[in-house]
C-alpha cells in the first residue's frame, strides 16, 4: 500500500524574515520541535508498545520465557550472530537469492505482459494457462521444484522467480489494458505506427502499474524464499531459523525472524520510494 | 466540385450492432448519403441532436475509421488512414499526463519527425499563440480545463496541419471560459488561416465560431440544410452575441433542430426529453 500522507517532513530554510521577526518566530519554532516529536511518538508507539509486551510478558511469567524469550535476550543473541559473521552470511545467501529470482521475473515477466497485453490472440490463447497457474500456491510446487531441480540453488531461485513472475506479469497485463482508449486514438490521429504508438503512449501509461507489480512481487520474493530455504538448504535466514529451531537455539530463531522482517520492510521502502518516483504524475491524476 | 479543401462525396456510414434486449442483430444507420463540402480556410461548423453522427463524420475525416459507402475527399484525395495533415482536438483533451504541456506539444512534432533543434521554437510558438506563455512546464493535472484544451489545440497547431478537426472541444468547460476559448479560436484561425470543421451541440457556439453552419437530421444522420451565416462585422459591435442577426441565425438554427430532436426522442424513449431540450433551447 502507498501511504500517500507520509511525505518527508519538508525542513523549513533558514528563516529570511527581519531579526525582530525572528525573534519572535522562537517559540514557533520550539512549538514545532515539539510537533515532530509528537509525529515520531506517534508512529512508533505501537512498536514500542509490542517491544514492551515482548520484554515483560516473559519476565512476568505470562508466557513461557523458554518458548518466548524477552527481547533483550533475542537482541543480544542477535548481537552475538552479527559478531561472528554467521548472520550476513545467512542474509546474503538470503539476499542473493531474492534478488536474483526478482530480477529474473522483472526480466522475463515484464516482456511476456507487454506482449499478452498487447496482442489480444495471444491473450485470448494463455489466459485459460495463466488463470490456472496464477491461483496455484507456489509453496505447493515447491516439492515439484525440488524433484526436478534438485536441492541446490537452482530450485531455490526458480521457486523465487516462478513467485515473483505473477504479480508482474498480472500487473503489466492490466497496465498495458487500461491505457485510456482516447490517449491511443489521439496517437493514432498523428498517424503513429504500432510501434511508436508503444514506445510512447502504452509503456510510459502502463510504468506505474508495472512497478506496483514489482512492489508486490519484492514482498513475494522474501515470503517464498524462506519457506523454500526450510527444505534442504545450508545457509540463509530461512535455514537459520529452522535449524535454531531444531537445535532448540530459540533465541537465534527469533534472531533470524526479526532480520526478516527488517529486511521485508526495508525492500519494501525503497521499491515503494521508486514506485512513488515513476508515477507522480498518477497519484495527481486520481485526486485531482 | 474541385475547389473543396474536404469534400464528403454521398458518404454513408453503418455499425454492426450486436442483438440486444429491444431487437435482433442489425445494422444501425449512422450517416446516411451526406454530401457536403468545405471550402479551403472556412470555418464550418456542424450541429444536430445526439446521436446524429457527428463524430462520425469527424472520425471519417480524420482517418480514424472508413466509409461504408461513398468517398472522403481532401484535396481531391481520398483519405486512406490517418495523417498529419488534419489534426484532431478531443472534449476530453487526450493529454499524455506524464507529459508537460510542453511535452505534449512536442508529441506532435516527434510523429512529424521535426528534428530536435527546431522543436524548441515551434514550441515556445505555439503556447504563446494560446495564451500559456509560462506554462510550459507544467503537468496535465496541474491545469485547468481550459489551459488543458489550449495544449491541446496547440499540439495539433504545432505540426501544421491545414484542416484542425474539432470534436465538441468546449462542451466540458464552463461557460466564461468556453466564451473566451471560442474568441481565441476565431482569432487564431484568422491568423492561421486553416480550415476548421468544427462540432458542437451548442446552437449560439454554432453561429458565434462558423462561417457556414451544416444542420444533420437525427439517426440516421443526413444532411438537412447548410446556412450561412452573416453577422456584418465582428468587430463593429461590441457584443455580436446580441445583434439582431445574430438572433436571426440562432433562430434558423433552432427551428431546424426542433423537429430533430423531437424525432430522436421519440426513437430513444421519452427519458431524455428534458435534457435534449435543454440543449436545444
Amino acid at each position: 500500500m502507498v501511504d500517500i500522507a507520509e511525505r518527508p517532513t519538508r525542513l523549513v530554510g533558514p528563516p529570511t524574515v527581519p531579526r525582530a521577526a525572528a525573534d519572535r518566530a522562537v517559540p514557533g519554532r520550539a512549538g514545532r520541535l515539539l510537533g515532530i516529536g509528537a509525529k515520531v511518538l506517534h508512529r512508533t508507539v505501537a512498536i514500542a508498545a509490542l517491544a514492551a509486551i515482548w520484554e515483560g510478558a516473559p519476565r512476568l511469567g505470562l508466557v513461557d520465557r523458554v518458548f518466548l524469550p524477552p527481547l533483550s535476550e533475542v537482541l543480544v543473541a542477535w548481537w552475538e550472530l552479527l559478531r561472528s559473521g554467521q548472520l550476513a552470511e545467512h542474509v546474503g545467501a538470503s539476499l542473493t537469492r531474492s534478488l536474483a529470482g526478482l530480477g529474473l521475473a522483472v526480466l522475463t515477466a515484464i516482456p511476456l505482459g507487454l506482449l499478452i497485453g498487447w496482442y489480444r490472440p495471444l491473450a485470448e490463447l494463455l489466459s485459460p494457462l495463466l488463470e490456472v497457474f496464477r491461483n496455484t500456491a507456489a509453496l505447493a510446487l515447491l516439492p515439484v521444484f525440488v524433484l526436478i531441480l534438485g536441492l541446490g540453488e537452482t530450485s531455490k531461485i526458480a521457486l523465487v522467480l516462478y513467485a515473483c513472475s505473477w504479480p508482474i506479469l498480472l500487473n503489466t497485463i492490466a497496465g498495458v489494458k487500461g491505457v485510456d482508449p482516447l490517449l491511443i486514438r489521439s496517437a493514432r490521429s498523428m498517424g503513429l505506427n504500432h510501434l511508436r504508438l508503444f514506445q510512447k503512449v502504452i509503456l510510459p501509461a502502463a510504468v506505474p502499474t508495472i512497478f506496483t507489480g514489482v512492489r508486490l512481487a519484492g514482498a513475494y520474493s522474501i515470503l517464498v524464499l524462506v519457506a523454500a530455504e526450510m527444505v534442504g538448504a545450508k545457509a540463509g535466514l530461512g535455514y537459520l531459523i529452522n535449524y535454531a529451531q531444531y537445535n532448540f537455539a530459540i533465541a537465534d530463531m527469533y534472531s533470524g525472524i526479526i532480520t526478516i522482517s527488517a529486511i521485508g520492510l526495508v525492500v519494501n521502502q525503497i521499491l515503494v520510494t521508486l514506485e512513488r518516483r515513476f508515477s507522480t504524475w498518477r497519484v495527481d491524476v486520481s485526486v485531482g | 466540385m474541385s475547389t473543396d479543401k474536404i469534400l464528403f462525396d454521398r458518404v454513408s456510414k453503418t455499425f454492426p450492432v450486436r442483438a440486444s434486449r429491444r431487437g435482433g442483430a442489425g445494422a444501425v444507420t449512422a450517416l446516411d448519403e451526406v454530401t457536403l463540402g468545405v471550402r479551403p480556410g472556412e470555418f464550418l461548423v456542424v450541429v444536430g441532436p445526439s446521436g446524429c453522427g457527428k463524430s462520425t463524420l469527424l472520425d471519417l475525416l480524420g482517418g480514424l475509421t472508413g466509409p461504408t459507402s461513398g468517398r472522403v475527399l481532401v484535396d481531391g484525395r481520398p483519405v486512406t488512414g490517418p495523417g498529419l495533415d488534419r489534426g484532431i482536438v478531443f472534449q476530453q483533451y487526450a493529454l499524455l499526463p506524464w507529459r508537460t504541456a510542453a511535452g505534449n506539444v512536442a508529441f506532435g512534432l516527434e510523429a512529424k519527425g521535426v528534428p530536435r533543434a527546431e522543436r524548441a521554437a515551434l514550441i515556445e510558438h505555439h503556447l504563446d499563440l494560446v495564451g500559456l506563455r509560462g506554462f510550459a512546464d507544467r503537468y496535465p493535472h496541474e491545469l485547468s480545463g481550459g489551459m488543458k484544451q489550449r495544449v491541446a489545440i496547440a499540439r495539433s497547431l504545432a505540426y501544421d496541419p491545414d484542416v484542425l478537426l474539432m470534436d465538441e472541444p468546449f462542451a466540458a468547460l464552463d461557460a466564461q471560459t468556453r466564451d473566451s476559448l471560442q474568441d481565441e479560436l476565431v482569432r487564431i484561425w484568422a491568423g492561421t488561416g486553416k480550415t476548421i470543421v468544427f462540432i458542437t451541440h451548442g446552437i449560439d457556439e454554432a453561429v458565434y465560431l462558423g462561417q457556414r453552419v451544416a444542420v444533420l437530421t437525427s439517426r440516421p444522420g443526413r444532411l438537412k440544410q447548410v446556412i450561412d451565416i452573416d453577422l456584418g462585422d465582428r468587430d463593429a459591435v461590441e457584443d455580436v452575441r446580441s445583434t439582431d442577426a445574430f438572433r436571426h441565425h440562432r433562430h434558423q438554427i433552432w427551428t431546424l433542430l426542433r423537429d430533430e430532436v423531437r424525432a430522436a426522442q421519440a426513437a430513444e424513449g421519452t427519458g431524455v426529453r428534458h435534457t435534449e431540450e435543454a440543449r436545444v433551447g
